[in-house]
């Protein structure tokens, strides 16, 4: 009988189920540990690709000014309206919507805007 | 001048003024008819032009397509007043329509947003290898 204990306590000391693995039941489960990830930083040059470019406008040369549709729309109104083409209209540009136009004929615009036009003219 | 509409080419954008009924010039009351650019993009029109001086149009910007779109009007009979409806045979997704009423009519869905008849349209286009495109519609 005692070789046969002894025989027993041999094996279980052995074997890696022996005493520390049944320890191991009773013993407080440690939380995982818990690997931060090291944010890389994007490099500035490539944030600043990633972000929206704004509608660039226009740049406006010297002798010129920007006007919208609108303007460009009741200009050629006005034009048909009297009838009175100008050459500096060959000057004028369109870019991103909008329209370039020589000083010249921005005050043609005022021009037949602010001139009243009397009954007996007939519109074209 | 056609149709009662102006048309002005200012280097590779167009643009249609519909002339208001109080104006210096005196336009139609209802216009109506079909701007066709290229073989893909057409805008239909039916707009009520309400008499307070101000010229209403349409625009067409192809600058950035780097080519002349020249588009053809055809002045057609309104049946009823809408506003816009753009098409792009090439990109059925695109197509606005400006009343809900006329999109049922024609039996489109409605992917565009009701504006105001007041409304102008000014459309950007852009080439798409041998064909246009359109890159932005802008409504005020």
């Amino acid at each position: 009988m005692r070789i046969l204990i002894l025989l027993l306590w041999l094996v279980f000391s052995s074997t890696s189920i022996g005493a520390d693995s049944l320890w191991n039941l009773f013993k407080k489960k440690s939380k995982p540990k818990v690997v931060q990830k090291v944010k890389h930083r994007s490099h500035p040059s490539k944030k600043r690709k990633a972000e929206k470019k704004p509608k660039q406008e226009p740049t406006v040369p010297e002798g010129f000014k920007l006007v919208d549709a609108q303007w460009m729309a009741n200009y050629v109104e006005l034009e048909a309206a009297w009838d009175y083409y100008i050459p500096e209209d060959a000057w004028i540009w369109s870019a991103n919507g909008k329209y370039l136009v020589p000083i010249v004929v921005f005050k043609h615009y005022e021009d037949m805007r602010n001139t009243h036009r009397s009954d007996s003219a007939t519109p074209r | 001048m056609q149709g009662g509409v102006i048309i002005n080419k200012v280097g590779n954008s167009y643009i249609f003024v519909f002339p208001s009924t109080e104006g210096r010039i005196t336009g139609i009351a209802e216009p109506a008819g079909k701007i066709k650019v290229g073989k893909t993009i057409a805008v239909v029109y039916s707009l009520k032009i309400i008499g307070s001086g101000r010229a209403r149009f349409i625009g067409f910007d192809a600058t950035q397509a780097h080519t002349d779109p020249k588009p053809t009007l055809r002045v057609e009979e309104g049946y009823k007043t809408f506003g816009f409806a753009v098409k792009d045979a090439n990109n059925p997704n695109l197509d606005i329509h400006m009343d809900p009423e006329f999109a049922k009519k024609v039996g489109a869905s409605l992917r565009g947003e009701k504006v105001a008849r007041q409304g102008n349209l000014y459309v950007t286009i852009g080439k798409d290898k041998d064909t246009l495109k359109i890159i932005r519609v802008d409504l005020n």
